[in-house]
């Protein structure tokens, strides 16, 4: 099943686009379905390289890597209400 | 993208590095993955940390995957502002590029710098940092 959507394209990059899409043999949107299939491939393949980095911090302290990552989430959010201010107040 | 981090050198060198050093730079990425927020990796600093680390290139082809990760490239547009970063440090004439390029994106974005060396960092006040 596919589902139909509009899209708009700077005029040049629909020409580019169009021409790769002739050179590999396919229609512009099986084009651009192929490139946002690969794009999802790849960051699921580096999420989960990712998880099996992590299990290995994780594994020696499991309870010790669970407490410092929520530690680490709310000084990262932290960091970023900071930032956000820091911005703000230059402006 | 809603929020973000700007990773500066030491940060991606941490993340390339794979060991235990690079551990807590792992976590933030995880953590940023899943709250669904972006990281920037500065274009300069990218391909410096490409340099230094010398990684297995499927290491950098691990950093390009993730839809978190964004390359931002540096135009001529920018040079002016990137420029006036460097004019934070305390030996302005020695900031290399790449830091002040980090800079200029976090402080346009108003994003928090990851990094692994914050006080390398001294003169950017108007930066908030997150050591990894």
């Amino acid at each position: 099943m596919a589902q139909k959507f509009s899209m708009s394209l700077p005029d040049e990059v629909y020409e580019l686009v169009k021409e790769m899409a002739e050179k590999e043999g396919t229609t512009l949107s099986g084009y651009l379905a192929s490139l946002a299939k690969e794009r999802a491939d790849a960051d699921r393949a580096s999420r989960e390289r990712l998880a099996r980095l992590t299990a290995k911090d994780r594994a020696a302290d499991p309870e010790g890597y669970d407490r410092r990552k929520a530690e680490m989430r709310e000084r990262m959010h932290a960091a970023q209400r900071a930032a956000t201010e820091k911005k703000a107040g230059l402006a | 993208m809603i929020a973000g981090y700007v990773a500066d050198l030491t940060a991606i060198v941490r993340l390339l590095a794979g060991d235990e050093e690079g551990a807590d730079a792992r976590t933030a990425l995880e953590v940023l993955t899943e709250d669904g927020h972006a990281l920037l990796l500065p274009v300069t600093a990218f391909a410096q940390a490409a340099i230094v680390a010398d990684p297995d290139p499927a290491q950098l082809m691990w950093l390009f995957g993730f839809r978190s990760c964004v390359i931002d490239n540096l135009t001529r547009q920018e040079i002016f502002r990137v420029v006036r970063q460097a004019r934070h440090a305390p030996r302005p004439l020695e900031v290399p590029l790449h830091q002040a390029h980090t800079a200029h994106l976090a402080l346009e974005r108003g994003w928090p710098v990851l990094t692994g060396d914050a006080a390398s960092w001294a003169g950017y006040g108007h930066l908030e940092f997150f050591q990894v």
